[in-house]
């Protein structure tokens, strides 16, 4: 072995050296987080939405099984305002609809479009594809085949196309009738229609069933008064789609779509749907000036008639379905029912002739209820009173339970009425009021109710 | 001469400790290194008991004197592997042990990175940590090929899960308090002044505290332990990192009865073998030794070891094949030019202990420990809004995730043409979040504040785990007689946690909103639900702003425990037991709109009394035949991070809550004589009461779910055998076999809680009775030749075959679905088997007096780039179209080196 001799000189500035090491060797090895230079966003020449849409025309004419999705070539830009996206309301899913002025655009995006109603937004469409989903034409991102073998255009990638301006303008949606909007110049624009309610026959359903699973889309139909008719379309992952259609007349706003030839309105903002009013051809009913005693057997009534009495009000607040008339055995007697309704939910009231109040006065009736279905402690009859119900105002009345009678309840016998005995009526000297017999129930909660034998008399 | 080298430290425990003070006698001998034949100076010789009988002089030579009989002693250096002795001592007589020679210690290259640091990510974000364990050098055959064959596949010696160890620094408990585990990491970089330790693989007492099932590793750091000089080692890998040097210098104990070590280490690389993983650590240490008289000794150590690291995660075979590449990383990508890692894990924590060591008598030796821990953890990952998840391995942005030919193939297309597509795309978050216009009204939740800017859709957050930890312990031991010791102490912990979220890096836009988006698309229409600070609402948070989680881990405790040994000639037997109070507490600093009655301020207080009791001994029917046999009851509290539902939200504590029971017990049979060393064991392990708690988002409920699994039992159960063969002086073959069956031994009880309300949505069974646990392969088998010229060179080969690796399981489809049954159970998923050859050689040089030692690690020389060393079932899942979410997986390291050159005088 080589022998090596150091002084102990050397030996310290070796000792300093090797003691050094670790710093002579600080060399990189950190993350790289030094920002990246800004890279401008760089639009290109402003088109409209119009001519955008134009270049699909083509395809738009052909069958649908012929359509191949359309890439856009030129280095368009667009400008214009959000009028609807996903971030509201639920309603769209991954999409946003751009508005200039010359008409809409549905934009479908690869995530939620963090795009909001009234952004001012600058897209660069160039290298974006146009395909339409049931002729209803929408811009996306590269072509893929879908599960039925169609071609559709993917989302694209919100960030790299657009840059937001600005945010908050309002873009007033166009006043439009029913009849206006079916027509391919109005897809993808924002409307209000004014004077619209959903049809009878819709009432008590909710916008779209939020509890499927999977949540499940519906369509609804809105009609005017003179009939038009115009659909609806709600997603089951809407925020609303759970709440019961409005059973008034009013004013709707959305944007105009299609699903091949038929043309659908979709709600971009709950708060927008203001359907309060009275319905179509709502005709004040007269309410029977007040009386001392009343008396009510049905009688009267052929088996499946609607119940109208002179002064009484038989109405529906949810699901359209009224009070009829049944004859059993000879007995005839008021009944409703959710059974085979359809209905998400069935409100119908039979309201008595105003009594007067400034004596006492004593209320009595039969019930019989059949084929129980209502669960938990839902009760599918309320017996309620008002002394400032006018006929006409049957959501805003005040209406108190009356208490002290009995029902006909779940472990009653089946068909067989139950007398209520004595309901005393409040005195309120000079006023006079009503009472309703209120029927709660749905196409599950469907047990049928039974009314005969109204009495109210003065009390001896 | 009478050199026995001893293959294993399980003996340590039961040798005669016996101190026959009145008949003792002395030993002598000469202390070299058996490369070089160098002598070794300062070279601890201890007893049986762990007490230093003396050192070695500058020429190695040592005299100490001890109790006659049949006495075994420990040669213990840095460095170098444990050398135990047996010598006969006659009273009043010096007996010659000759020339003992010190083998340098294959675990002399602990930090290079062979063990192997794997971390996965659950495809929620929530990360699963596995760190190989704390294996250490040791003397025994079966246990050094575990830490350094095995452990490159993550091989966990009995299957035991890493808290089921404890790892003490001078006394001071260094396990994780809110997993458990401990974390090599918290010491890395310092490997040249850690390596007086006692290390034992299972219950066998080493003299502190209750040493778990599955072992304990006293870690000793006195300043006049180390031998005066200087070391300095350079060290190049592919492994974590590419770069090592550390420079070590200690005085020893000087004629002024001081002694000052003192280490500095740099690890750094720009990429270690993944893509995308730099690596950047600083250890600093130093431990100064004040010896006060003969009887009192003080000691102050304090040590760092900081580091920033880029970590690799696993992907799914899909992805790999891909990628082309079993080591595909997906966290990283290009940030202007330069390679940028999202997932940045980072360590800041001094350590600083304060021991004093007093020796009343010399039957009595008492050590009195405090310490404090404090300092920052944190691991980045990416946070995003409003955007398709940005990772590249996204399932949506995958061939399995279309139907049709040729979508998938434009994707496989894309990802062989375009490499952008395989990375995380940097410069696209700054240009999306520099133009990302929005306005925040009423920010903070001040009225008429309102805040306009660039709110930024991806952001690095910073994931942070604080601590504050006081230690303080007192051990005493005493021999009552000359066979007869007492060891017991108290230790109490008191822990703080400090567990939030920050911005990092907002990368390029103005503020982050901090909402709960998951509950902004359930409950859009409830604004309240979905802040995740409801008292300051709409926040808008910037770099270094805490958001979406702040909350405190409590944990105080206090521990009393003793063993008692009783030595005879032919037998030793000892009894141990303990008793354990612990208080765990969560406080939440944030009130979650989701929660906001029980988000805030101090949940339960949990409480638990445990205790522990163990036996065991050995006998030896001659001197080289012997049978050792260990038992241990033990109760213990649930680990702080399973004691929570969702921490991250809320107060909730988990449902049937218990202190887990563990049973254990093994026997070995030993065999040492001149030509073949050996040990065999078979043990028997039963956990009772498990619990485990995991959050991970549900495809069905479109939310964060938590599921608790409790009452979990599981077995561990196997034999383990090594053999060192001497063929000849210089050639030495080993074998060693690990065969265990590592199950889940029940059905556990799961309770499934979402995180969007607080409502339990179903407890049911898991139907899991029998899976194999996960992460370690079952079956290990390694054979070796070792070549030790005597002209100081070296060289061996050891091959190395593995079966039985299972991958870890989905909870969720072995459970009942509406319908009561397990429409989507399946058999749980298994790796292959697979086989390692690794070589290693080394030479080391005397000149004047500098030692240099050259060496290097050669491992998979045969490139094996698909061995499976785990993985795990996503808990996403589609029953439909299972395709979607494979497994993710982990492949060991293709061929890999670490070349060690170290210098000393």
């Amino acid at each position: 072995m080589k022998t090596i001799h150091y002084t102990p000189m050397i030996r310290k500035i070796f000792l300093a050296s090797v003691m050094a090491l670790p710093l002579l060797f600080s060399g990189c090895a950190d993350n790289n987080e030094t920002p990246p230079p800004d890279v401008p966003f760089v639009s290109g020449q402003v088109v409209t939405v119009d001519q955008v849409k134009a270049l699909y025309s083509g395809e738009l004419a052909k069958p649908w099984q012929q359509r191949v999705p359309v890439e856009i070539t030129g280095d368009w830009t667009l400008r214009g305002v959000i009028t609807a996206s996903d971030k509201k309301d639920g309603n769209l899913y991954k999409e946003a609809f751009l508005q200039d002025g010359t008409t809409g655009l549905r934009m479908l995006f690869d995530a939620t479009s963090g795009l909001y109603i009234g952004d001012s937004v600058l897209v660069n469409v160039k290298g974006l594809w146009l395909g339409d989903y049931g002729n209803f034409v929408q811009m996306g991102s590269e072509p893929y085949t879908d599960d039925s073998g169609n071609l559709r255009v993917s989302g694209f990638n919100m960030d790299k196309q657009v840059k937001k301006l600005s945010s908050g303008h309002v873009t007033l949606p166009e006043k439009a009738t029913i009849q206006q909007v079916k027509s391919a110049a109005w897809l993808g624009r924002l409307v209000k229609l004014e004077e619209v309610q959903f049809d009878d026959d819709q009432l008590g359903r909710s916008w779209a069933d939020a509890m499927a699973d999977p949540p499940a889309a519906a369509n609804r139909d809105l009609v005017d008064c003179s009939g038009k008719s115009l659909i609806v379309r709600t997603s089951g992952y809407a925020s609303f789609a759970g709440e019961i259609l409005p059973v008034g007349k009013g004013s709707i706003v959305g944007i105009v779509t299609v699903f091949n030839s038929d043309y659908q309105l979709v709600v971009r903002d709950y708060s927008e749907v203001q359907m309060t009013g009275n319905r179509c051809g709502y005709v004040p009913q007269p309410q029977g000036p007040p009386v001392e005693s009343l008396s009510q057997d049905f009688e009267s009534f052929k088996d499946n008639a609607t119940i109208y009495i002179n002064g009484w009000q038989n109405l529906a607040s949810a699901g359209g379905r009224l009070w009829l008339a049944k004859l059993f055995s000879g007995n005839a007697y008021a009944q409703a029912t959710g059974y085979n309704s359809q209905l998400s939910s069935m409100v119908t009231w039979l309201v008595t002739n105003p009594v007067t109040l400034s004596s006492q006065k004593v209320l009595s009736f039969e019930t019989a209820k059949a084929y129980w279905a209502h669960t938990g402690d839902h009760q599918p009859l309320e017996l309620l009173f008002s002394t400032d119900f006018n006929g006409n105002n049957l959501t805003t009345a005040t209406w108190t339970p009356l208490t002290g009678g009995r029902l006909a309840t779940k472990a009653d016998p089946d068909h067989t009425f139950i007398p209520s005995g004595d309901i005393l009526l409040p005195v309120q000297a000079g006023k006079s009021g009503t009472v309703a017999f209120r029927y709660s129930g749905s196409n599950s909660e469907s047990t049928t109710f039974r009314i005969d034998n109204i009495v109210i008399k003065p009390a001896r | 001469m009478n050199r026995i080298k001893i293959v294993n430290t399980l003996l340590l425990c039961f040798l005669s400790a016996g101190f026959l003070y009145a008949q003792q006698g002395n030993v002598k001998g000469t202390i070299v290194d058996k490369s070089s034949g160098a002598p070794l100076e300062r070279a601890a010789v201890t007893s049986s008991s762990g007490r230093e009988l003396g050192l070695s002089a500058a020429d190695g030579t040592f005299t100490v004197t001890l109790d006659q009989g049949n006495q075994m002693l420990f040669i213990n250096f840095p460095e170098y592997e444990q050398s135990i002795i047996s010598v006969m001592v006659r009273q009043g007589e010096t007996v010659d042990a000759g020339t003992i020679e010190m083998m340098l210690a294959a675990g002399f290259l602990l930090d290079q990175g062979t063990v192997n640091i794997s971390e996965g990510v659950s495809d929620d974000g929530f990360e699963n940590q596995s760190i190989q364990g704390v294996l250490s050098s040791s003397a025994d055959i079966f246990l050094s090929t575990a830490a350094y064959t095995f452990g490159s596949v993550m091989y966990r010696v009995r299957g035991y899960d890493n808290n089921y160890q404890n790892v003490s620094l001078n006394g001071f408990v260094v396990n994780d308090v809110e997993s458990g585990a401990p974390y090599y990491s918290n010491w890395g970089g310092l490997n040249d002044v850690m390596r007086s330790s006692m290390v034992t693989s299972g219950p066998e007492p080493i003299g502190f505290l209750f040493e778990p099932v599955g072992g304990a590793t006293r870690i000793n750091t006195r300043a006049s332990n180390y031998r005066s000089g200087v070391r300095a080692v350079y060290s190049l890998s592919n492994r974590t990192y590419r770069n090592r040097a550390m420079v070590t210098y200690s005085t020893g104990l000087m004629n002024n009865n001081w002694a000052v070590t003192g280490s500095v280490s740099r690890r750094w690389s720009e990429r270690g073998y993944e893509e995308g993983t730099f690596y950047d650590a600083n250890s600093f240490f130093l431990s100064v030794e004040k010896k006060i008289n003969s009887r009192h000794s003080l000691n102050l150590t304090a040590l760092n070891a900081m580091y920033r690291r880029g970590v690799a995660g696993g992907s799914t075979q899909e992805v790999y094949d891909l990628a082309g590449d079993n080591f595909y990383n997906p966290y990283w990508g290009y940030q202007n030019g330069e390679v940028r890692s999202s997932r940045v894990r980072s360590s800041n924590k001094p350590l600083f202990t304060l021991a004093h060591f007093w020796n009343p008598s010399e039957k009595l030796d008492i050590q009195t420990t405090a310490g404090y821990w404090f300092g920052k953890g944190g691991y980045t990952a990416l946070n995003w809004y409003d955007v398709l998840d940005p990772r590249p391995d996204y399932y949506r942005k995958l061939p399995s995730y279309f139907t049709e030919e040729s979508d998938k193939n434009q994707i496989i297309g894309s990802w062989q043409n375009n490499p952008g597509v395989s990375q995380i795309d940097w410069d696209h978050f700054y240009f999306a979040n520099r133009k990302n216009i929005y306005t925040v009204q009423n920010e903070g939740g001040i009225s008429g504040n309102t805040l306009t800017g660039n709110r930024s859709k991806y952001i690095v957050e910073d994931r942070r785990n604080d601590l504050s930890q006081f230690q303080f312990n007192s051990r005493l031991s005493w021999d009552a007689t000359e066979r007869f010791n007492l060891t017991g102490g108290i230790l109490v912990d008191l822990y703080r946690g400090h567990n939030f979220t920050v911005v990092d890096d907002l990368l390029g836009g103005d503020f982050w909103l901090d909402v709960d988006q998951f509950a902004e698309r359930d409950f859009p229409n409830n604004p309240d639900s979905y802040q995740n600070d409801l008292d300051h609402p709409d926040n808008a948070v910037g770099e270094g702003d805490i958001f979406a989680n702040n909350h405190y881990a409590f944990q105080r405790g206090g521990t009393l425990w003793g063993t008692a040994r009783y030595d005879n000639k032919r037998y030793s037997v000892y009894l141990g037991g303990h008793a354990r109070t612990t208080s765990m507490w969560r406080e939440g600093l944030m009130r979650k709109g989701l929660f906001p009655d029980n988000s805030l301020g101090e949940s339960d207080h949990l409480e638990y009394l445990t205790w522990g009791v163990k036996a065991g001994g050995d006998y030896r029917f001659t001197g080289r035949h012997l049978v050792v046999a260990n038992a241990l009851i033990t109760t213990q509290p649930p680990l702080f991070r399973n004691s929570f539902l969702s921490p991250r939200t809320r107060n909730s504590v988990t449902p049937n809550l218990r202190e887990e029971t563990i049973l254990s017990g093994d026997i070995s049979y030993i065999l040492r004589s001149p030509a073949i060393r050996g040990r065999i064991t078979g043990y028997y392990t039963r956990f009772r009461d498990q619990t485990e708690v995991t959050s991970f988002y549900h495809d069905d409920y479109r939310t964060l779910v938590n599921y608790a699994m409790t009452g979990i039992d599981k077995e561990n159960y196997g034999m383990e055998a090594g053999a060192e063969v001497n063929l000849t002086s210089e050639l030495v073959v080993n074998a060693v076999a690990s065969l265990g069956q590592f199950l889940w031994a029940n059905n556990p009880d799961i309770t499934i809680t979402r995180d969007n309300n607080s409502t339990v949505l179903s407890n049911e069974e898991v139907w899991i009775q029998y899976f194999r646990q996960s992460g370690t392969p079952q079956t290990a088998l390694a054979l070796g030749l070792e070549y030790n010229s005597s002209r100081f060179w070296w060289a061996g080969i050891t091959g190395s075959y593995y079966d039985n690796i299972y991958l870890d399981f989905n909870p969720v489809s072995r459970t009942k679905d509406e319908s009561g049954y397990y429409p989507y159970w399946e058999m749980q998923k298994k790796a292959d088997p697979g086989y390692l050859v690794d070589l290693f050689l080394g030479k080391s040089w005397k000149i004047d007096d500098f030692y240099l030692n050259l060496s290097a690690n050669l491992s998979n020389i045969l490139n094996n780039r698909t061995l499976m060393t785990g993985g795990y079932e996503q808990y996403r899942f589609d029953p439909d179209r299972p395709e979607l979410f494979q497994p993710r997986v982990y492949y060991n390291n293709g061929f890999n080196y670490f070349i060690n050159l170290s210098i000393r005088y």
